[in-house]
């Protein structure tokens, strides 16, 4: 006699053309959706999280989504009381999990697109949070690349595969043992919710490859299947488990790829599917095709979460696209909370210990140079009207704690301003704002993703 | 008569793959879930057949339903029958008490012999899932001679109950 984990509320009033905001009760804790829930990567950004929860107690900032890869650091305790004896693989952690403090919803990420990208491999290689099928793949893998790599400089072969290839033919090769061997798949599938359960997530995430090609694709299918008909044993049946898919950019071009993602989110028993669409930026001038693309994807998404009774949808690592995913239907969007300073890295030889802060008119991050030029041209108050701005309208310039701290502030309370934007513009019935919204900030081009 | 069944199900290798408890488990929460998909009733061979399990199997699942209240049976000739224990008449209609590690779960339940509050004991552990451990149903009809019955129970064995936790 167990209650559905996952409920959606539809309501007539809370409807407008593409756009909808419903109710999303997930584990017995209500949101009202456009949900953000930002991607907290360790324990700082969890307090920060929770210290303006704390103090503003902002509606639709009631989620956050933190990667397998980051428990460890995020979830592991400042806090007491709660320790677990946490079993992955014979590797015994003593671990405090920090307990939730209620409210807000947890989604533990697998993020395995990274046994395809070098960004956080090696992390991923090392983490005891990860299964060991993973772990032990990538061990390999790193080896293998890096002998591969000496015997390129050598110039010991001609015939030597070139770094990419090897790359794709290990990821495929590895998923392709996962789908044929049942032993390998029910263990990948276990370690992971084992972990996502003593993490205390609110939904179940099933571990899925990142999407290259048609066969990855069957396989993420059959992952999210079998996950599912899994879960109910392991979580006693009180976490739902969701649909997962991460793509890769290219993909949205395909066709025949998407509409069988289309087909199978329609058809599928789960009520919530989650997307990741890595490394995505529509707002790029050459991503034409793929705007046309995902604007079609948006409103077939929109369609079914409007008509079918008890379905949902969330998009992770939503970038740029936050706003107008929300827009559109996506009940749940995440993105990152480090401010970009992993691209500060790139790009700057010096790493500035300031932040980036978001610009909410321009729904950009701008640098710390840009951001006391615009100051200055404004008497020196802070051009912005949310609720860390407003009591603090000068910036503390040379103490970067501060700053950092403020930055955080802003850009949580920037973004839940945003979602109330949106729900506003739909109990109104002007979901045309979004448009607008767009069209006078620096992601101009997003304006042809949105259904109109 | 077609089954209905979740669409999708764990393989006879897949299923080897688990840990007996999650086997365990697995069968049974998948039963569950056929019981709770056909609500007019199924046979413990057709249940069987659905899900490619061993009907010895199938009936010790079933028979441990029964006994915890999760599902009910009625004998027709050769074969029981089985039922899922009811549907809540109302969303509302349930209320969660926690005693101790222990949580008392009642419901209003309606099926097809008629209105039932059914008081399901479950106990949670440090992860806080929950298992069932047993239940009672009792008519909506008979409840309050029920409550009678508990009071005068309490009052003739109440000098030995003690209220310390």
């Amino acid at each position: 006699m167990s209650a559905p984990q996952i409920q959606v509320t539809h309501y007539r009033e809370r409807k407008c053309k593409f756009s909808e905001s419903t109710d999303l009760k997930i584990n017995g804790k209500t949101l009202v959706t456009p949900t953000f829930a930002p991607r907290l990567k360790s324990d700082s950004d969890l307090k920060a999280y929770h210290k303006v929860g704390q103090v503003y107690s902002p509606r639709q900032l009631s989620a956050y989504v933190v990667r397998l890869l980051d428990t460890g650091r995020t979830l592991h305790s400042s806090m007491k009381k709660s320790t677990l004896s946490l079993v992955v693989d014979q590797s015994t952690l003593d671990t405090q999990f920090t307990p939730q403090s209620g409210e807000e919803i947890l989604f533990v990420d697998p993020a395995l697109e990274y046994m395809f990208y070098s960004v956080n491999m090696e992390r991923l290689s090392n983490t005891p949070y990860v299964s060991r099928t993973i772990r032990d793949h990538l061990v390999r893998f790193l080896e293998k690349s890096k002998n591969l790599e000496e015997e390129r400089l050598k110039g010991k072969s001609k015939d030597i595969m070139s770094a990419s290839e090897f790359r794709d033919t290990q990821h495929t090769n590895f998923w392709t043992c996962v789908y044929k061997d049942a032993k390998m798949r029910m263990k990948l599938i276990r370690d992971t919710f084992t972990v996502e359960l003593k993490a205390r997530t609110d939904v179940l995430i099933p571990p899925v490859p990142l999407i290259t090609s048609p066969h990855l694709l069957e396989v993420a299918i059959f992952m999210n299947e079998k996950s599912r008909a899994f879960s109910p044993s392991l979580s006693q049946e009180k976490r739902e488990c969701a649909d997962y898919f991460i793509i890769k950019p290219q993909i949205l071009r395909n066709e025949h790829m998407m509409s069988t993602i289309k087909e199978y989110v329609s058809n599928s028993e789960s009520p919530l599917t989650l997307f990741k669409f890595k490394n995505l930026n529509l707002n790029d001038e050459n991503m034409a095709l793929e705007r046309i693309a995902f604007k079609s994807f948006l409103m077939e998404l929109s369609l079914v979460s409007q008509h079918l009774e008890n379905k949902a949808f969330g998009l992770l690592e939503a970038g740029n696209q936050t706003f107008p995913a929300a827009l559109s239907s996506f009940a749940i969007v995440s993105t990152g909370f480090n401010l970009d300073r992993e691209d500060r890295r790139k790009d700057q030889k010096e790493i500035s210990p300031f932040m980036n802060r978001y610009d909410p008119k321009n729904m950009t991050m701008q640098s710390k140079e840009t951001f006391l030029k615009t100051v200055e041209n404004n008497d020196n108050l802070i051009p912005c009207y949310c609720k860390s701005c407003t009591e603090n309208p000068t910036i503390p310039t040379n103490d970067f704690i501060e700053y950092n701290r403020r930055a955080r502030e802003h850009y949580l309370l920037c973004r839940e301003h945003e979602m109330r934007e949106i729900i506003t513009a739909i109990e109104k019935q002007e979901s045309q704002m979004g448009f607008q919204r767009l069209d006078g900030s620096s992601l101009k081009n997003l304006k042809d993703i949105v259904p109109r | 008569m077609e089954i209905n069944k979740p669409n999708v199900m764990l393989s006879s290798e897949e299923i080897l793959a688990l840990k007996p408890t999650e086997r365990e488990s697995y069968v049974r929460s998948l039963i569950k879930s056929i019981l709770s998909r056909n609500e007019n009733g199924i046979m413990a061979s057709e249940m069987a057949d659905a899900t490619n399990l061993n009907r010895i199997t199938v009936t010790k699942h079933l028979e441990y339903l029964v006994a915890i209240r999760e599902a009910y049976k009625s004998d027709r000739g050769a074969g029981s029958i089985y039922y899922v224990n009811g549907r809540l008449i109302h969303p509302t209609d349930r209320l969660s008490i926690p005693i101790g590690n222990k949580i008392y779960e009642f419901f209003k339940l309606e099926n097809a012999e008629g209105h039932f509050v059914f008081i399901q004991e479950k106990e949670q552990d440090e992860l806080r899932s929950t298992t069932v451990r047993g239940g009672i149903m009792i008519r909506c009809h008979d409840i309050f001679q029920f409550m009678d019955g508990l009071q005068k129970f309490i009052t003739i064995a109440g000098t030995k109950m003690e209220n310390k936790p």
